[in-house]
C-alpha cells in the first residue's frame, strides 16, 4: 500500500475513533487533556511495553523530569518508586483489571530527595475495549509528612534540638542505624552532643530500655580502665576484695559508649580490639571467657586518620569501630541553631532553678550569635545557666553575661558611622538567622519594609549560607 | 577491587533503597575475575544494603535511583557510588570498565543528565585510572 494512501487511512480511522470516544464520553480530546493539565496530581500513562505514552505537568513538577525525557522511557525509569521492583501496582491493576486506590510508597528525586506519594491505578482501554496500557495517577504527600513530622517535633530527636540542615542529615540516620546492631564512630568537636546522639541511637532503637552505659576512656588511666570494662575476681590484685562485675557485662544486650577512644593507651586499644573482634572478653584474673554482647558507639573529638598515620592509634581497631561514622557539625556553623537552644535552656533552667525568665532580647541573641563557641553547645548552656541565675529582669540582657563576653574589639578605632553599621550589619545577620532567613518575618521583627532590608542585605553583603533550611 | 551493581534480573533495579540483590565483581586489572550474588535487603533495616556491601569489601556500588540518605552513607563508608543508571547489567559493567566513562552518559536515567552523571564525572576518571593497576 502506498505511504500516502496508508496515512490517510490511519488518519480517517484516527479522526473516527476520536468522534467516536468523544461521543461515548461527552468530552472531547482537548478538555481532557486540559483537565488533566490543570489538576495537581501527577498522572502519566504507559502502553504495553512499560513506555511511558502520556506525563501531565503536575508529575513533571513532582518527579522534576520534564515530559520530553519522560515520554517513550520505562516507567519505572522515570517513575523510580519504592513499589517499581517488587509490588508494581499497575502492573497488578493490569494482570486484574481492578484499579488500586491510595498506595503508600516514595520516589526518589534526581537530587536523591525521597518524595512520600500516594498511587492509584487504572487500565487504560481502547474503544473496542481493548487493553492499550494503563494509568497511574499520584499525589505529593511531602506536605502532610513534613506537618506530621512537625507535630511529632520535627527540630527534637531525644534530647537533641536543631534545625540546621547538617543536624537534620544525622536525625534521619539516627533511627535507621537504632535498627541494626552496628558499631558507630561518632566525630565532633568538645561539646557538640556526642552522648546525646549516641543515647538517641540507643533510645530510638530496639535496645531502648536495656542499659545505655558510658565510660570515658580518656578520664582512667590504664589499669583502672582495663578493671572497669572487664571487671575482676576477687584477689586479682591488691585491694580487690570482692568480684566486681565489668561495664562491659553491664551493657549486655544493650549499648557500650566509649567516649574519648582517641585518647586510649596502644596497649588498651589492642585489648578493645580483641574484644570487638572475638565479641569475647576475660575479667581480671578469671580464667573463663564471657562473651560480649552490645552494641558499641564509640566517640572522639581527635583526627583517628591523623592519629592514625603517627602511630597513635591503631588501624585495625579504626576500621572496627568506623562501620558507621556520624560527624558533628561544630555549633559555629549551625548558627540557626543558637536561638532554638537558647529558648531550650532558659526554659529548663527556668523550671530547675524556679525562675521566670521569659526570653532573650534582641541584643544579647545578636551577641552570643557573633560568638565562635569553641566548647560549643555546652559553653552556650553554661552561660545561659549563668545568666537566669544572675539575671533580675524578665528576659536576658547584655548584662546578664560575662563582661569579657560582651566586648565587641570590632568597635575599636572606628568612626561613630562605621560603628552604626557594624552593628546595624549584626543585627540585621542576627535577626535573618533567627528567622531562618524568612525576609517577610525579619522585616516585621526588625520594623522595617521588606524593600528596606532587601536593600541593606545587598549592602552589608548578607546573604544565605548554603546548607541553611529554607524555612 | 570489588565492584556491586544493585539488580533486578538481568537489569539495573530501579530503586537501590528497595533492591534485593547485587552482583560483587572482583575486578582485576581491569577485567571481572569473579562474580557472586549477594543478598542486601534486611527487613525493617533501610541501612542494612549499605552495611553489607561495606562488609564485602566493596569500593564501587553502581545502581539506579539512590536517596540522599543511603548515599551519604556509603560515601561514610567508603564506597563511591554511581547513581542513577538503567539499563542492562552486563552493558553497564562493559561501558564502566572499557576506560570510556563518556559512554555511561547513555544509561542515566531520565531527568538526571545534569545531577548523577556531570557530578561524578571527575571522580569516574580517576577511576578509570586505578582500574587499569
Amino acid at each position: 500500500m502506498p505511504k500516502s494512501s496508508q496515512s490517510k487511512q490511519t488518519q480517517h480511522k484516527s479522526s473516527e475513533g476520536k468522534e467516536k470516544s468523544e461521543r461515548n464520553t461527552g468530552y472531547s480530546a482537548e478538555l481532557t487533556f486540559s483537565i488533566l493539565e490543570s489538576i495537581s496530581d501527577g498522572v502519566f500513562t504507559v502502553d504495553q511495553d512499560w513506555k511511558i505514552s502520556y506525563f501531565n505537568r503536575a508529575a513533571e513538577k513532582i518527579t522534576g523530569i520534564n515530559r520530553k525525557e519522560a515520554i517513550g522511557k520505562r516507567c519505572c525509569d522515570v517513575f523510580r518508586s519504592s513499589m517499581c521492583q517488587v509490588n508494581c501496582p499497575l502492573k497488578a491493576t493490569l494482570k486484574n483489571s481492578k484499579p488500586i486506590i491510595n498506595r503508600s510508597c516514595f520516589i526518589v528525586r534526581s537530587d536523591g530527595h525521597r518524595i512520600p506519594i500516594s498511587v492509584s491505578t487504572a487500565v487504560l482501554y481502547d474503544d473496542d475495549g481493548k487493553i492499550i496500557g494503563g494509568a497511574e495517577t499520584f499525589r505529593d504527600l511531602s506536605e502532610i509528612e513534613a506537618l506530621r513530622q512537625e507535630l511529632v517535633g520535627r527540630f527534637k530527636l531525644g534530647d537533641l534540638i536543631s534545625r540546621s540542615s547538617t543536624m537534620r542529615k544525622v536525625f534521619d540516620l539516627i533511627p535507621a542505624i537504632a535498627s541494626t546492631f552496628s558499631t558507630v564512630l561518632i566525630q565532633g568537636e568538645t561539646g557538640t552532643g556526642k552522648e546525646l546522639v549516641a543515647k538517641a541511637i540507643h533510645n530510638s532503637g530496639s535496645f531502648a530500655g536495656r542499659p545505655f552505659v558510658a565510660i570515658n576512656c580518656g578520664a582512667l588511666p590504664d589499669s583502672l580502665l582495663e578493671s572497669e570494662l572487664f571487671g575482676y575476681k576477687k584477689g586479682a590484685f591488691t585491694g580487690a576484695w570482692r568480684d566486681k562485675t565489668g561495664l562491659i557485662e553491664v551493657a549486655e544486650n544493650g549499648t557500650l559508649f566509649l567516649d574519648e577512644i582517641g585518647d586510649i593507651s596502644p596497649a588498651m586499644q589492642v585489648k578493645l580490639l580483641r574484644v570487638l573482634q572475638e565479641k569475647k572478653f576475660q575479667p581480671l584474673g578469671s580464667t573463663v571467657e564471657k562473651s560480649f554482647q552490645a552494641r558499641v558507639v564509640a566517640a572522639t573529638n581527635r583526627d583517628l586518620p591523623g592519629m592514625i598515620k603517627t602511630g597513635a592509634f591503631r588501624e585495625d581497631l579504626f576500621y572496627r569501630i568506623n562501620v558507621i561514622r556520624i560527624d558533628l557539625p561544630p555549633l559555629r556553623q549551625r548558627s540557626e541553631d543558637i536561638p532554638l537552644l537558647i529558648d531550650n535552656f532558659i526554659e529548663r533552667f527556668n523550671r530547675f532553678y524556679g525562675r521566670q525568665i521569659k526570653g532573650i532580647s534582641n541584643e544579647a541573641i545578636s551577641l552570643l550569635l557573633n560568638h565562635q563557641w569553641p566548647g560549643n553547645i555546652r559553653e552556650l548552656e553554661n552561660m545561659i545557666e549563668r545568666a537566669v541565675i544572675l539575671c533580675n529582669g524578665k528576659s536576658l540582657n547584655l548584662n546578664c553575661f560575662p563582661d569579657q563576653f560582651n566586648e565587641s574589639p570590632r568597635f575599636e578605632n572606628e568612626s561613630i558611622k562605621a560603628a552604626a553599621r557594624s552593628a546595624e550589619s549584626t543585627v540585621i545577620q542576627a535577626s535573618l538567622n533567627r528567622n531562618a532567613f524568612n525576609i517577610e518575618k525579619t522585616a516585621a521583627e526588625l520594623e522595617i519594609h521588606r524593600a528596606t532590608l532587601y536593600r541593606k542585605m545587598r549592602k552589608y553583603g548578607l546573604k544565605k549560607v548554603r546548607g541553611k533550611p529554607d524555612k | 577491587m570489588k565492584i556491586a551493581i544493585s539488580i533486578d534480573k538481568d537489569r539495573i533495579a530501579p530503586v537501590f533503597d528497595v533492591a534485593q540483590d547485587c552482583i560483587c565483581y572482583e575486578i582485576n586489572d581491569g577485567a571481572v575475575n569473579s562474580a557472586a550474588r549477594l543478598s542486601i535487603a534486611v527487613k525493617d533495616n533501610e541501612l542494612a544494603p549499605i552495611i553489607r556491601l561495606g562488609e564485602e569489601g566493596v569500593e564501587i556500588l553502581i545502581c539506579g535511583a539512590i536517596s540522599r540518605q543511603l548515599q551519604v552513607l556509603a560515601e561514610n563508608n567508603g564506597i563511591l557510588v554511581e547513581g542513577f543508571l538503567t539499563g542492562q547489567t552486563n552493558e553497564i559493567l562493559a561501558a564502566y570498565l572499557g576506560q570510556h566513562p563518556e559512554k555511561l552518559s547513555e544509561f542515566v536515567m531520565p531527568g538526571c543528565r545534569q545531577r548523577g552523571f556531570q557530578r561524578n564525572r571527575q571522580r569516574r576518571r580517576k577511576n578509570c585510572r586505578f582500574w587499569s593497576r
